[in-house]
């Protein structure tokens, strides 16, 4: 698998504001590419940039070893599939389809061949010649799709495409839009906010942050060691607890603990890490709420916790808790759905050790 | 001490003005509609009847008598209308005059507004003068192009210059070619209105349809005829038919213009009916007159303007496809 | 423009629209210079293209300030017909926008009428004016309104209501109706809520219409000359005046005449040039 796509020092700027802020990065042929980051990141600007509609300010665009920068989207073998999808209002779903084609001038009845053909891959084909303004978001998606498929690029760019979807026909078109790229074998980039969605679909992800890359690699690295305190902020259906907390030598132990003392850790095993690193005076213990359990008195690393809610979800419930002395924060942990404490309740919980992160506050540089 | 009932009611009275106790028998909504239905009343239902009865009877302000004395004649009038050489004449030319103006204002409209759609150096400036035409009064536009079609006015020295010699037409008495200067000073006066129309319509076009396009493989001319001029389609139907419906009573112009002439030669229906209604005083032959250039305009919107849309579908095809060998 | 970037073919559509602007321009230009020509350079051949006399006669004379030697074949001199004029359509727009506004926010919020009624309104445009004038002088006629100035006004507000009322819709059609449902509830009676919530909030658009109306009213000339003989006359009237057989061509005397008529319709227009399509499509197309 080579490379297909390469950004190099992709940059764009609008007047003041920097949107995308130096973009490295290297796709690899078949790969399916998630954009992942909050509005405003710089995702979707980049994907304009990629597709030809905005031309970027800095930087290179290399697609199969040669640079598009100033190709206009019209002769780029890259196919572009909108968040509104962007349907043609004035035709039905065969010109829709057929648009591509006719632009390079195929002869009608190869383009009636191929359309009918794709219609049937897409469910399309009973609704050949309706309006395409009586369509709902779901077929008009298809439609979009479909249109995009028929062009045949190289590539394909989709901008947040489930945006607009209810939440079940969300789920039912995330496995078929996964399904589709396996069958179809291109190279496809996939602009989202919806981190979850990122992490079932990617090969790998992209995540953005103010127009600057936080990380790109797969989503279980992703998940597992997140390399700044934004990325580990971001990732994981429920938010990533943050305690600060500081460190301290006793008796040959490197031990952390947080502002009340209501917990030590032994951490002395990540002593060379630490130490390689620098870390600032100012640190951050994360654990996710799924990796964290409740304890018995027996275990050293168990520390004491007020209980402020609880949600019942069914498969799971959700905790909310403050450690001694805390307030105003909301620290969340995981029980199984039998489990359910009382507000107010004191109970027990350990970190599982292998699972934690050691934050340096300042850089936001994730040291564990 | 004040009794919180009467303050009450003293609150309650105290808005009910002069138009909420004329609301207590008439609704709000009525009442605010009402001087407008008075006014058009009285110089459109009524003057429409009068027109009407005129039209049926033989009238004219010189015989002296009241109008509803005058002798009922059925549709004479309009039997003698259609047997009138110049009313038709006026007719037919007032049609004429109307589809080609109407036309090249479109065209040149559209065109304008086409290429001032991208920037470029100095558009506001262009734009705000383009527009200017359209700022000055029908009679001031006559006048002025009066002047400037004169047997010896600049028109005919600019082509004189091209021609190499004296070039001393008199445009405005020549029997053939006085209807082209009355044309050129209309589309001079509106194309402005198309453009702004067409512009607004431009920038109205929904962008991502347009920026899928472009992805899909559109060039600026494929995506100009299959998906710009399609969706501006209501526009210039709105834009066609209100410049159409006004044309048509165009009469500032020609009056200043030529009078109708030389002779009858530019007469178009409104300066035959004023002509005839009010120099010769047949009141009730022009107002039958007037009643079959509505029903004519009526007719021909529904009836034209439809499969003239027809035909532009077809004819944007046609194009296409020549475009595309 | 900050940022903008320019290619060659941008510079080339400047031509052309420079060329464009020039040939648009032509005629307004001659106008103007005529206007300004002494007399003997009117109608010269070849015709003088930029005047290096330029004067202010032609317009003393039609302002009844002439020096002297102009035979002004006119009876009146153009001031009181610009005063009559301005007189005669500011007053018919005032009604016309008052009576306008408020069938406008009836149709508007109470859909008075269905369909039928702004429908109908609108039709009122369909008839040629001499379908309306010649029923129109016969009443007159009865009420004693020929050649008065009441009787040119009124006629003026009712040709232009149809664009009054569909212009004015379109813009209280843009005010939310949360914001008058607000102030019923803070317990306004119906009327007010139109004049003191509605009313201000449209004031631009209203004052857009009143201009809009103005200059139809002022350019007007078929009604005008249909309807006064003597009395009342017009800018327009004036204008049509100077062509005589009696005195000949008098362009220059025209030409200022016509450059009096168009400053207020040219200042207005681009006063409101951004509403103009809305006013002229009846509303049916906003900027």
């Amino acid at each position: 698998m080579g490379i297909k796509l390469r950004l190099e020092n992709l940059t764009k700027v609008f007047g003041e504001l920097v949107a995308v802020k130096n973009l490295n990065l290297d796709i690899l042929d078949g790969e399916f590419i998630c954009f992942l980051g909050p509005s405003g990141c710089g995702k979707t600007t980049t994907l304009n940039m990629l597709s030809g509609l905005e031309e970027p300010t800095e930087g290179r665009i290399i697609l199969d070893a040669k640079v598009i920068n100033h190709l206009p989207a019209r002769l780029r073998d890259i196919g572009l599939i909108f968040q509104d999808y962007a349907i043609f209002e004035n035709m039905n779903v065969y010109e829709n389809l057929a648009f591509s084609l006719r632009a390079k001038k195929v002869h009608k009845d190869e383009i009636d061949r191929v359309v009918k053909e794709e219609a049937g891959r897409f469910q399309l084909t009973g609704m050949l010649y309706k309006d395409t303004r009586t369509l709902t978001p779901g077929d008009l998606q298809r439609v979009a799709i479909g249109r995009t498929v028929i062009l045949a690029p190289s590539v394909f760019l989709l901008d947040e495409p489930l945006d607009n979807l209810d939440a079940d026909m969300r789920i039912t078109m995330r496995g078929e839009l996964k399904r589709l790229q396996k069958d179809l074998g291109k190279t496809m980039v996939y602009v989202t906010h919806d981190q979850e969605e990122a992490m079932s679909l990617a090969d790998r992800i992209v995540i953005m942050n103010l127009g600057e890359l936080q990380q790109f690699n797969t989503p279980v690295n992703i998940y597992n060691r997140p390399t700044n305190k934004f990325v580990a902020g971001f990732i994981g259906k429920l938010p990533m607890n943050f305690i600060d907390c500081h460190l301290k030598e006793e008796a040959g132990k490197l031990i952390l603990f947080d502002t009340n003392q209501t917990f030590q850790l032994d951490i002395s095993k990540h002593r060379k890490r630490i130490e390689s690193s620098i870390p600032g005076k100012e640190l951050c213990l994360g654990i996710r709420p799924e990796h964290v359990s409740m304890a018995s008195v027996s275990e050293k690393d168990s520390c004491e916790v007020t209980i402020r809610n609880i949600e019942v979800l069914g498969a799971e419930n959700v905790v909310e808790f403050n450690l001694k002395g805390e307030s105003g924060v909301v620290r969340r942990m995981t029980v199984p759905p039998e489990v359910i404490p009382n507000v107010d309740d004191r109970i027990l919980i350990r970190f599982q050790q292998e699972k934690i992160h050691l934050l340096d506050h300042v850089k936001g540089i994730v040291l564990i | 001490m004040e009794n919180p009932s009467t303050a009450v009611s003293m609150e309650l009275t105290k808005k009910e003005g002069l138009l909420e106790r004329l609301g207590k028998w008439m609704p709000l909504s009525l009442s605010l509609i009402m001087p407008v239905e008075v006014i058009l009343l009285f110089l459109l239902i009524v003057p429409s009847f009068i027109s009407i009865w005129l039209s049926l009877v033989s009238w004219q302000p010189t015989f002296g008598i009241g109008i509803f004395q005058a002798k009922f004649i059925g549709l004479k009038n309009f039997i003698d209308l259609f047997t009138e050489p110049r009313f038709l004449w006026a007719f037919l030319r007032t049609f004429y005059i109307t589809g080609v103006t109407v036309s090249l204002e479109f065209l040149i409209g559209l065109g304008l507004a086409v290429l001032v759609y991208k920037p470029f150096p100095g558009r506001t400036f262009f734009t705000l003068i383009l527009i200017l035409p359209m700022m000055f009064p029908p009679l001031v536009v006559g006048n002025n192009f009066y002047m400037l079609f004169f047997a010896e006015g600049p028109i005919n020295a600019l082509i004189g210059y091209v021609l190499g010699g004296p070039f001393k037409f008199d445009w405005l008495s020549s029997p053939s070619y006085a209807i082209y200067p009355i044309m050129i000073a209309e589309i001079w006066q509106w194309y402005p209105l198309m453009f702004l129309i067409m512009i607004s319509g431009l920038r109205g076009l929904p962008p991502n349809q347009l920026r899928a396009a472009e992805v899909l493989g559109g060039s600026p001319w494929q995506i100009f005829w299959r998906i710009k001029l399609p969706q501006l389609k209501p526009i210039i139907l709105i834009a066609i038919v209100i410049r159409t419906m006004e044309i048509i009573k165009m009469f500032d112009v020609v009056y200043i213009m030529t009078r109708g002439g030389p002779g009858t030669l530019t007469e178009t229906i409104s300066i035959y009916m004023y002509k005839i209604g009010l120099k010769n005083f047949r009141f009730s032959y022009i107002s039958a007159g007037a009643w079959i250039v509505l029903i004519a305009s009526v007719i021909i919107f529904t009836y034209l303007l439809k499969p003239l849309l027809y035909k532009v579908e077809k004819f944007e095809e046609k194009i296409e496809e020549g475009a595309e060998e | 423009m900050r940022g903008t970037r320019y290619e060659a073919t941008d510079y080339v559509r400047m031509v052309v629209f420079i060329i464009i602007t020039i040939i648009v321009i032509f005629p307004a230009y001659w106008m103007v210079m005529t206007a300004f020509k002494p007399m003997d350079e009117w109608l010269k051949y070849p015709p003088v293209w930029l005047t290096l006399r330029p004067t202010l006669d032609n317009l003393k004379s039609i302002l009844g300030m002439a020096k002297g030697t102009i035979i002004n074949p006119a009876q009146s001199a153009a001031g009181p017909a610009i005063l009559k004029g301005l007189f005669v359509s500011v007053t018919a727009t005032f009604i016309s926008i008052a009576a306008g506004c408020m069938a406008a926010y009836s149709i508007s919020r109470y859909q008075i009428g269905g369909n039928f009624l702004p429908l109908f309104i609108l039709s009122a445009r369909m008839f040629p004016p001499i379908a309306v004038i010649l029923p129109l002088l016969v009443m007159y006629t009865w009420v004693g309104a020929i050649d008065s100035y009441w009787g040119l006004i009124v006629a003026y507000a009712g040709f232009t209501i149809p664009f009054s009322v569909w212009m004015m819709k379109s813009f209280i059609d843009d005010v939310p109706k949360e914001i008058e449902e607000a102030a019923v509830m803070e317990g306004m009676g119906n009327f007010e809520v139109f004049y003191k919530v509605t009313v201000p909030i449209i004031k631009t658009g209203i004052l857009v219409t009143a201009l809009f109306v103005f200059i139809l009213n002022w350019s007007e000339f078929l009604v005008a000359v249909t309807i006064c003989y003597q009395n009342v006359e017009t800018a327009p009237i004036f204008l049509a005046s100077l062509f005589s057989a009696v005195a000949g061509t008098l362009y220059g005397h025209q030409a200022a005449m016509g450059l009096i008529i168009i400053i207020p319709t040219v200042v207005f227009g681009y006063l409101i040039q951004k509403h103009l399509a809305r006013g002229f499509t009846f509303g049916a197309l906003k900027r």
